[in-house]
């Protein structure tokens, strides 16, 4: 049985803004085992990225703050680390990557400085052994040319080569967990794929778990064990990857999945769309969250919102509809 | 020969971009963002035309509005060279061509309500005068599922979704008969994109529009369009039906695009094959000799590098520029 790696629990954060509170994060839980990929799927502003960089002790305070909730990494609460703890678990055990990989990466230094940064600082390597490793990680990646490579500047690199140097990066202290935040939104599908074969490879050879936050379903469909879904702030649906797309069971997941058009199938029915717009969380929503744009709402969720609660093995909901048998739980 | 279901015809379009240097400015290469492009448009389909970024796709779309005027080639907009018009005689078949642009906060000018932005392009081309404008933006408000007392406010107010109908407000306004539709859906949330795309098929059924729709997208692509184009470093590489390209597509690179599009079924990912290929799109400032293609082509052989590959009918109706489809 592996290890419970990462379990958060009752996570609520929170952004002081001009025009009132945003409540981004509200009460969110999950975990992850040992080697395990978790897909996070949501749409901007559910709160998918804040989750994570609470997490990472990387909300700004102010305007962000972390209001409740613990995160259990192993045995620590990275809630509860003071900055310098913290910093000495992110990017040695645990790595990142973020979206824009032109913007993640110092355009002053060279790629090679940057990569022998983390390996000097938590490994203790000296600078000799550090830039043979640096070559070493670029070409793990499939970069070519790797040695001669580290004296260039992330300019001198196309989108897809920039999100591997981050991605050799993230990986030069060997993290058990990889957090990988919408990695292959800006790039363009034939490098998506690149990218994609590339994690699904070095996940086989290290072993290390990852939390992949996407928008894609498709991605999440390739690469993810396990899925969570969020909206407004929550988690709403929870389940492994096979049974979440083969029984969705939250009516935003179920719209979700049926918005989307797919490549490999020619139907030509009009796409089902989820009317009206996602919630703009300046009040922690008393009800349901999605109860605005639910099409099987009734007068239950807008007086309560609506807990996880498991429907089947390792398949949690939170709706007070069974959308299926059209009547209430 | 003038076929009268073809509403855009498109020859050996050409658009380079030079690359100057010195105070001179002097000319020292160009970047051949479309380079021989030909297609048609026919009436009331939609054309999708898909690639990578930087493919020229965008640049397309606009050279054959003459936002950018081409650099050699024809357009043929209902039996008309565009290419040769200028001043009036061009504005007043701007009426006929709109667009919808990809960034709904970046095409709405901020200072401006959302009524002044719909009416404007009637104010303009003096369709109407400025009372009957009004009523006119109410209706085409309507038309795209907006409340009409929204005419009032700014853009700032609106969601992204809400912009992008008032950009297709805007483009209907002046009730065109064909709309350049660039990516006017990637900027939106997933569920967001499936609304504006279903009212992008009713008002087509509705005025019988005719849709260049320029996306990244396949899937959705796959969705709206009847034909589909596939762009490569500044060509068309295929062109053919949309049930055709998707079941059969004989361009090595539209296999490989298709094959990278990820599909929402994990039993079908666990088991599909992909081609991927290897490095990145060479610069169009630089584009390679013979087939474009080539670098990062699977199965390229010597030929490929000696000539360009022409762009032939392999079958009814099916378009493909490779040297090695037979």
């Amino acid at each position: 049985m592996p290890e419970l790696l990462l379990d958060v629990q009752g996570l609520e954060t929170s952004f002081k803004t001009s025009e009132g509170i945003v409540h981004a994060v509200n009460g969110v839980s999950f975990n992850l085992k040992e080697g395990e990929t978790l897909g996070v799927v949501g749409e901007s502003g559910c709160g998918k990225s804040v989750t994570m960089l609470s997490i990472l002790g990387l909300v700004p305070n102010p305007p962000g703050k972390i209001n409740a909730g613990s995160a259990k990494f192993f045995d620590q609460d990275l809630l509860k680390m003071s900055k310098d703890e913290i910093r000495a678990i992110r990017g040695a055990q645990i790595g990142m990557v973020f979206q824009d990989p032109m913007t993640s990466l110092n355009p002053v230094l060279t790629v090679g400085r940057q990569l022998i940064e983390p390996l000097m600082l938590h490994l203790g390597m000296t600078r000799k052994q550090a830039d043979d490793r640096a070559a070493e990680l670029l070409e793990m990646v499939g970069i070519p040319n790797a040695k001669d490579r580290l004296s260039d500047y992330p300019h001198q690199f196309s989108g897809g080569m920039r999100q591997r140097v981050m991605i050799a990066m993230a990986l030069s202290c060997s993290p058990q967990l990889l957090i990988a935040d919408e990695p292959t939104t800006a790039l363009d599908v034939t490098i998506q794929a690149q990218i994609m074969d590339l994690v699904k490879r070095l996940r086989s050879e290290l072993g290390m778990a990852i939390v992949w936050i996407t928008h894609d379903l498709g991605v999440v469909a390739g690469l993810a064990q396990r899925v969570i879904v969020m909206y407004g702030g929550y988690v709403i649906e929870e389940a492994q990857v096979n049974e979440l797309f083969a029984n969705p069971s939250h009516p935003y997941t179920i719209g979700l999945i049926g918005s989307l058009p797919r490549v490999d199938d020619d139907n030509d029915t009009k796409l089902l769309s989820i009317d009206g717009l996602p919630p703009m969380l300046f009040e922690k929503p008393k009800h349901c969250p999605f109860a605005p744009r639910c099409k099987w709402v009734m007068e239950r969720c807008w007086n309560e919102n609506p807990v996880l609660e498991t429907v089947a093995p390792e398949h949690r909901v939170a709706c007070w509809v069974d959308v299926k048998k059209e009547r209430p739980r | 020969m003038v076929d009268n279901n073809v509403l855009v015809r498109v020859d050996n379009l050409v658009k380079h971009f030079p690359i100057t240097r010195g105070i001179l400015q002097k000319q020292v290469g160009a970047v051949r963002a479309v380079d021989d492009v030909s297609f048609e448009v026919r009436r009331g389909e939609t054309l999708g035309l898909v690639g990578e970024s930087g493919c020229g796709k965008s640049t397309t779309g606009r050279a054959i509005l003459q936002l950018y005027r081409p650099t050699s080639g024809s357009v043929n907009f209902d039996g008309v060279d565009l290419v040769k018009l200028k001043g009036e005689d061009l504005r007043k078949m701007r009426r006929k061509m709109q667009m919808i642009f990809q960034d709904p906060y970046a095409s709405l000018d901020p200072r401006m309500t959302v009524g002044q932005i719909i009416s404007e392009p009637l104010i303009v081309h003096n369709v109407v005068s400025e009372s009957e404008a009004n009523e006119r933006v109410k209706q085409l408000l309507e038309l795209v599922r907006l409340n009409p007392a929204f005419s009032t406010r700014y853009p700032h107010e609106f969601s992204g979704g809400q912009r992008q109908r008032v950009g297709i407000a805007r483009a209907l306004a002046l009730q065109p008969s064909f709309i350049v539709c660039d990516e006017p859906i990637s900027a939106l949330d997933v569920s967001v994109q499936a609304q504006v795309v279903n009212l992008l098929e009713e008002l087509q059924k509705q005025f019988n529009l005719t849709y260049l729709f320029i996306a990244h997208d396949l899937s959705m692509v796959r969705h709206i369009s009847d034909r589909v184009a596939v762009m490569y470093l500044g060509v068309v590489v295929e062109l053919t039906t949309r049930n055709e390209l998707y079941s059969n597509p004989l361009h090595p690179y539209s296999q490989a695009l298709l094959s990278a599009v990820p599909v929402p079924d994990p039993v079908i990912e666990a088991t599909r094959k992909r081609t991927i290929l290897v490095g990145d799109v060479p610069s169009p400032a630089n584009p390679p000799s013979g087939c474009r293609f080539r670098t990062r082509c699977p199965i390229a052989q010597a030929m490929c590098a000696e000539s360009r590959p022409e762009f032939r009918e392999v079958k009814p109706g099916h378009f493909v520029a490779c040297h090695l489809v037979s």
